[in-house]
């Protein structure tokens, strides 16, 4: 982050010297006063997809930068947040709780951003056309969620590439006639992983970054530049890359275990163990832009992600236990009323 | 017509339990179908929400097989006969949950 002058200048209006924020919508610096945009696009914006290499066995981490931005800190979740000029809300972006402020906190720089291309009004729309889909959802859902209204957050994540070399031993099943055995096989693959998106942040889980996050586009980042993020929250990188890593392998092991019953190409792959060589690791530091409705249904907090940069929403939605009973029974008396045909009918 | 009020009640009690064991099923149906048009084909998270799928085609087929026991039993008022016709049918019933449980 840069110092507070320098981060109040690029926001000051050069026309009028009234405060400027990011309008999705024209992609660009807007003044609130004059209405004065300015773009923020510079010939090097390129260079902000660079990766990064990371050695795991040379050690190190980047420095930690200490600013004295002041931070809001969530005490329902944890989170903290910062804002660049001014605080748009007391209430925290995750869980909608109260957030107090505390100065400075020790962080990692952000070495690129994705801007914000989907408005507010767009991703409320989403929002509530995604609850709004909902199979089984209780009736009074869609009315909650419309009195909901959605926030603006910048959330840390990692991409990361690696080279993976594969040993593995698995066993798969192998009919004969009517009679089944299980076989014992192995093999060795390569494996390359390219961009993966790990949350750097609790707040996201890794099911909402897949259900938001379809294509990432590497050319879409930019640089960090403390206009993209004028009048949205965000959040700031504390991990560092050995604890990315470590977030990321429940995730990496179930991608790797999949590969390699593909890789094994029988049925019933089973027993699955193996040994990997990882090089070629790269990573990037990055915040992409999310909105968060939060609404609360039968007493439990809930939470619905649109993307900032296309717009697909995903989130969490309860069930209504009458309507599960319904479709269940609608199923289960045809699955029945079958099976009582079947068996009147003399067949097998 | 009164040898048909003991299947007719056994028919009855199979949807109820049916029912009532369907409930997380379908909750399960619908996340799968949720998963499969809304979470990036073959992401980790859209892995682990179609695991144990297979849950779902083995409450449909234990339900298909007790009602083909019930509309033979109700056709031929043998219940023991009804049941030992059933054999066969149970063991390929059990090949296909084989097959759902690989394939899950």
């Amino acid at each position: 982050m840069q110092s507070a002058d320098v981060i109040q200048k690029e926001l000051q209006c050069s026309q009028c010297a009234g405060q400027r924020v990011y309008d999705p919508a024209q992609q660009c610096l807007v003044c609130d006063s004059c209405g004065t945009p300015e773009r923020l696009e510079t010939p090097d914006d390129h260079k902000a997809e660079a990766e990064f290499p990371y050695d795991p066995n040379a050690g190190g981490e980047d420095p930690r930068t200490t600013d004295a931005q002041v931070v809001h800190h969530c005490e329902a979740c944890g989170g903290d947040v910062v804002f660049v000029g001014a605080s748009l809300s007391e209430r925290c972006a995750y869980c909608d709780g109260p957030v107090v402020l505390r100065q400075g906190d020790s962080a990692f720089e952000t070495m690129a951003l994705i801007p914000y291309r989907v408005t507010r009004d767009t991703a409320q729309a989403a929002a509530e056309a995604w609850v709004g889909k909902r199979f089984a959802a209780p009736g009074d859902l869609a009315g909650i969620v419309a009195r909901a209204r959605v926030a603006g957050i910048y959330v840390p994540f990692w991409t990361f590439d690696s080279d993976e070399a594969v040993e593995y031993w698995a066993s798969y099943t192998v009919r004969r006639g009517k009679r089944t055995s299980r076989r014992r096989t192995s093999g060795q693959m390569q494996v390359s992983f390219n961009d993966l998106l790990v949350p750097a942040s609790p707040h996201v889980t890794p099911l909402i970054r897949d259900g938001i996050l379809h294509e990432f586009d590497p050319r879409r980042l930019r640089p960090f530049r403390p206009g993209y993020i004028a009048g949205f929250a965000a959040e700031q990188h504390h991990q560092t890359v050995a604890e990315g890593l470590a977030a990321n392998e429940a995730d990496k092991d179930l991608l790797m275990r999949n590969k390699i019953k593909r890789d094994v190409g029988k049925s019933g792959v089973r027993d699955i163990r193996y040994h990997t060589h990882t090089s070629g690791i790269h990573y990037r530091r990055i915040l992409l832009p999310v909105w968060i409705l939060h609404y609360t249904y039968a007493g439990r907090a809930k939470k619905v992600v649109v993307c900032g940069i296309d717009g697909r929403a995903y989130g969490e939605r309860p069930f209504s236990v009458w309507k599960l009973a319904g479709y269940s029974a609608l199923v289960s008396a045809a699955t029945v009323l079958f099976g009582l045909a079947w068996g009147a009918g003399g067949l097998l | 017509m009164e040898e048909l009020i003991g299947p007719a009640l056994a028919g009855l009690a199979l949807v109820v339990c049916a029912t009532a064991v369907g409930i997380p099923m379908i909750r399960k149906l619908v996340m799968v179908h949720e998963a499969r048009h809304e979470l990036r084909y073959g992401s980790a998270g859209f892995l682990r929400n179609l695991a144990g799928w297979s849950v779902i085609g083995f409450w449909l087929l234990a339900t298909w097989f007790a009602a083909t026991i019930i509309g033979d039993w109700g056709q031929t008022g043998d219940l023991d006969g009804a049941i030992a016709r059933s054999w066969l049918r149970l063991q390929i019933v059990l090949e296909i949950v084989a097959a759902l449980a690989q394939a899950d």
